[in-house]
């Protein structure tokens, strides 16, 4: 579905990517592991087209879209769930379904059926303005909005952030059913717990460069992630 | 003294009026693109130059009128094209530069064509409309109604149609309104040139009453920011009510106190706003979540 191969991408003149390469399968969740300032986020945002690839292609289903712009990509059916939520605030529930779908024109009814099917409340909330929902809530609207976009390919950067763990086991049971419809997850995540509960791929990210690719079960078992990875969580 | 009250509160609204839609085009653009346009006045200068060479040419004031918003809202897109697309990802202060290079740029493209001597537009409505406690022109009239018209339609646009809930998407984030699919070069192209329509629209009409020159568009642009500041940046309604203050203080103050106060007056009550209300008017705190 996604393949990457020697990306490289930055901010002026920090590059943060230094050619790095990963493939994500549909039946195949990956999950993105790396400590802070490894650069899942720069990921994230090269692949969704917010930032330009300096080198290297970035390939949907064999076509290259390195030099798409991101409405294009949004059209071949690449979502985000951005970190930090990054709701629209200002706006209703139901307006920020409305602009999740908004390369199709509006919404159709079942869009907003899978959209409430998966979050309940967010039916209920649906007039409320997105800024006042609480953050597991605004988490589950970022989710419901990616959706809406109708993709093939999902990611998700650190959804667990700043979640109590019962809105984390809701995240994750969304994105498991998710995934069961043949959408191709990307999971941007440090909480292990979570990454566990979705992830049957893993790729370790370190300083911009893949240094460990695997089974999910025996890269999160090995003692690479167990020393370096967690042990600098740890501190 | 007081009797002449109701009097100043006209003028002082027909003032406040074109502050209003000089504004309310200069807040558009800095509230959904981050862009301080200081190149505003020129779209309102141009806006009237374009008005007066087609009526010199013999067409009618009203239709004279249409044709130029039409090419300054061109203008506007091709402006942000050459000036601020360029730089997009680049600090505040390249854009504040780049703003005011193209608005000294077009100054003087318009003293090329049409020296620095001030020219004047014929009025189209030259009728005053008298009552027991004030007059008002006709042109004034139509000054006040436009400004609601204006706001009316930029109402409609941001919140009843498709591309306004791009545009409002972007002035609320950018990144996350790219991630919807919403495309940047249509939301920019569409806010500047909403906006410029309204400065040219202002343009147009001033000209009708005052004499017009190039760098016209100074002064109401510097005005336009003291109004933002009053009224909240970003919010149309701020623009709007900062305006009519703006223009009332001001009259009230060369009225009452001394003409030559008339503009400490307007700064004076920016002070005071700043003081207690930094978030202007209708601005909203910024909250953290
Ligand atoms: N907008 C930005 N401008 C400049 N540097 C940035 C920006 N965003 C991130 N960085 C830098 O890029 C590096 C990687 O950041 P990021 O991709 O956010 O890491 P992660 O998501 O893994 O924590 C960090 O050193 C960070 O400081
Ligand atoms: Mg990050």
């Amino acid at each position: 579905m996604l393949t990457i191969e020697g990306l490289r991408a930055g901010y002026d003149r920090l590059e943060v990517l230094h050619g790095l390469g990963l493939s994500v399968e549909a039946g195949d969740p990956t999950v993105v592991m790396g400590a802070n300032a490894a650069g899942k986020t720069t990921l994230c945002r090269v692949v969704t087209g917010l930032i330009p690839a300096r080198a290297g292609t970035i390939r949907l289903d064999g076509e290259d879209i390195t030099r798409l712009s991101s409405a294009d990509r949004v059209r071949r059916g690449i979502a985000l769930v951005p970190e930090g939520r990054q709701v629209f605030g200002e706006m209703t529930v139901r307006e920020n379904l409305r602009l999740g779908a908004y390369v199709h024109g509006e919404p159709d009814a079942r869009d907003y059926d899978t959209a409430f099917g998966l979050f309940p409340i967010l039916l209920e909330r649906e007039s409320q303005r997105a800024g006042l929902l609480s953050g597991g809530e605004q988490q589950m609207l970022a989710l419901a909005r990616a959706l809406m976009s109708r993709p093939r390919l999902l990611l998700l950067d650190e959804p667990s952030q700043g979640l109590a763990p019962k809105a984390v086991e809701q995240v994750a049971h969304a994105v498991n059913r998710i995934a069961e419809t043949g959408v191709a997850i990307l999971l941007v995540e440090q909480n292990l717990a979570l990454a566990q509960m979705i992830a049957r791929h893993a790729v370790v990210l370190e300083t911009g460069s893949c240094v460990a690719d695997g089974r999910a079960s025996e890269i999160m078992a090995s003692s690479a992630i167990q020393d370096s990875y967690l042990g600098k969580k740890r501190n | 003294m007081l009797e002449l009250l109701p009097q100043q509160l006209v003028n002082g609204l027909a003032l406040g009026s074109t502050y209003a839609l000089v504004a309310l085009g200069l807040t558009l653009i800095f509230g959904v693109l981050l862009i301080p346009n200081f190149a505003h006045g020129e779209f309102y200068m141009l806006g009237a130059f374009i008005t007066y060479a087609l009526v010199a040419a013999g067409l009618n004031f009203w239709l004279a009128m249409l044709v130029s918003v039409v090419c300054i809202m061109a203008m506007g897109g091709l402006v942000d094209r050459l000036v601020f697309r360029p730089i997009e990802t680049a600090p505040a202060l390249s854009l504040m530069i780049s703003a005011l290079a193209a608005s000294i740029i077009l100054q003087q493209v318009a003293t090329m064509i049409w020296g620095t001597e001030p020219r004047t537009i014929p009025a189209p409505l030259t009728g005053v409309i008298r009552t027991p406690f004030f007059a008002v022109t006709q042109l004034q009239l139509v000054v006040m109604a436009s400004v609601a018209a204006a706001f009316g339609a930029v109402w409609l646009v941001l919140n009843r149609s498709r591309l306004g809930l791009a545009i409002r998407a972007t002035a609320q984030n950018r990144d996350a309104a790219m991630l919807m699919g919403i495309s940047m070069p249509q939301v920019r192209f569409a806010t500047f040139a909403m906006g410029a329509a309204l400065g040219a629209i202002a343009g147009a009409l001033l000209g009708a009453t005052f004499p017009i020159y190039p760098s016209m568009g100074v002064n109401p642009v510097l005005k336009a920011f003291v109004v933002l500041v009053l009224g909240g940046i970003g919010s149309l309604w701020g623009a709007i009510f900062g305006g009519l203050v703006l223009g009332v203080a001001e009259v009230l103050v060369a009225g009452y106190i001394a003409s030559e106060l008339q503009d400490i007056g307007a700064f004076a009550i920016l002070v005071l706003v700043l003081l207690v209300r930094p978030q202007g008017l209708f601005g909203r705190a910024q909250v953290e979540r």
